[in-house]
């Protein structure tokens, strides 16, 4: 895609995203304190979002890597990097949030029993690997085959972060909402409607993230392809030729 | 691939990086002291008490295999020059079975020193008695083969890196949480006389799922080493 056509569509998503954040922002502080968990129920309205974009961002990843793998499409491998790179991003909110909501609601910032705590740890850790790795490797096409084989053997954390709350019962709640058995959520519905918005609004602001890290992705590897091609420092300094002589 | 050629060159991979082995001894010699010495200094940072030392033995004895077993599994990352990988393409040898050599090869050098330190821990943190050997040995056979196919992949994906020493573990150490999980329960079931079944099978099923993903990958990996 050229950088002119997905400057625009960044700049349209950024729109967007901001009005729908800001419809967001209002339904949830519009909402009343939850009977048990108060105003700390409100956070939910960051952690839920997060988590469900971090696992749109990640399969977003898994697709492309596993597109790449199939066609060698370099921009298939600069979508996947993208996307990871903002599936980290949202990973660590959702354990950053997580942890504070749990501070207020459960008394403690971390619980070493708690199935969906250390899963997600792990996933955020397992793609900061990812991350480093790509920083590691210059050479684009080597970067981008290896990166591609750890972006799909990454995923399969992703359903073992979703599922571990139903395999394990421990501390943190069963799904209200992507509920494995396509039942009702079991959420009330003021607070309902402020979490789609909120969902909605979050996979806005990805998309919008996405579309600007990939424009940022394609110059970057123009610049790396251009500085290959480029004479090399003391290039222009000829050697003396032998046998001329001083004059 | 996969004829009587294939495990013949799985063969030749076993043995080339065992033979390394051999004439470095870097496992016995360096490796498995220092991972002794780790069993013996732990207690010292988290308390010398007893009824805690019984609890924490399975877990740090798997906790310090993990660390240590990395540096063992990903050590050939290091050795493996650029002429070196090209002599090994140009010999014809199928990438898949040199994954499977090299991780086998691990298999053994981590086995090896889960069994040298499993006796350290024993003295060490005094854990009730062992009666199931052939439960702790078959447990420790599942392990070594699921972080020795883990650390041969994740070798594979930083072969020729400047920055391999550091980013190996942090590839490596995530994945293997469950082995260590598995590992430990596993062993803690065997201390406690209970039936540690269902954490073996879990090692086994870890095992096939990596050599399937490995064996499926070891083509496209290669391929990028060159």
């Amino acid at each position: 895609m050229a950088v002119g056509a997905t400057n625009r569509l960044a700049v349209a998503l950024g729109g967007a995203a901001t009005v729908l954040l800001g419809f967001a922002l209002y339904m949830s502080l519009d909402t009343p304190a939850e009977e048990t968990q108060g105003e700390a129920a409100k956070l939910l309205f960051v952690h839920v979002p997060s988590a469900i974009t971090a696992y749109i961002a990640l399969g977003v990843g898994l697709i492309t890597a596993v597109w790449y793998l199939i066609r060698r499409s370099p921009s298939a491998d600069l979508l996947s990097a993208s996307a990871i790179e903002i599936g980290v991003l949202f990973t660590g909110l959702t354990l950053l949030t997580g942890m504070i909501w749990g501070r207020y609601v459960w008394g403690l910032w971390w619980d070493w029993g708690d199935a969906r705590m250390m899963s997600t740890a792990v996933l955020f850790f397992f793609y900061v690997g990812y991350l480093a790795l790509r920083r590691a490797i210059t050479d684009p096409r080597v970067r981008a085959a290896r990166c591609a084989i750890l972006g799909v053997v990454a995923f399969v954390q992703v359903p073992i972060v979703h599922y571990s709350v139903l395999w394990f019962r421990t501390l943190h709640q069963g799904p209200t909402i992507i509920r494995p058995d396509l039942a009702n959520a079991t959420i009330d519905e003021s607070f309902r409607r402020p979490l789609l918005m909120s969902i909605v609004a979050f996979a806005s602001l990805f998309a919008f993230l996405l579309a600007t890290r990939f424009r940022l992705a394609v110059v970057e590897a123009a610049v790396g392809r251009l500085s290959l091609r480029a004479e090399p420092v003391g290039g222009a300094v000829a050697p003396p030729r032998l046998g001329d002589e001083d004059g | 691939m996969k004829g009587p050629r294939f495990w013949q060159q799985v063969g030749w991979a076993l043995r080339k990086d065992l033979r390394v082995e051999l004439r470095g001894g870097e496992t016995l010699g360096a490796v498995a002291p220092f991972a002794a010495l780790a069993l013996l200094v732990a207690p010292l940072a988290l308390g010398t008490d007893t009824a805690l030392l019984r609890r924490i033995g399975p877990g740090m004895l798997w906790f310090v295999v993990l660390l240590f077993g990395m540096t063992v599994t990903l050590r050939p990352a290091s050795m493996e020059t650029r002429a070196v990988r090209d002599l090994l393409t140009l010999s014809g040898l199928d990438p898949a079975a040199g994954f499977v050599g090299g991780s086998l090869a691990s298999t053994v050098l981590l086995f090896g020193l889960t069994m040298i330190l499993t006796p350290v821990m024993i003295v060490l943190y005094a854990p009730a008695g062992i009666t199931d050997w052939w439960w702790l040995l078959a447990l420790a056979a599942a392990g070594a083969l699921a972080l020795g196919l883990l650390g041969t992949l994740i070798r594979t994906l930083v072969t020729g890196l400047r920055a391999r020493t550091s980013l190996a573990p942090l590839l490596a150490v995530p994945p293997a949480l469950p082995v260590l999980l598995a590992t430990t329960q596993g062993t803690e079931s065997v201390i406690a006389r209970r039936s540690s079944i269902s954490w073996l099978l879990l090692l086994v099923a870890m095992d096939l799922a990596l050599v399937v993903v490995g064996v499926l990958l070891a083509g496209r990996l290669d391929d990028t080493t060159r």
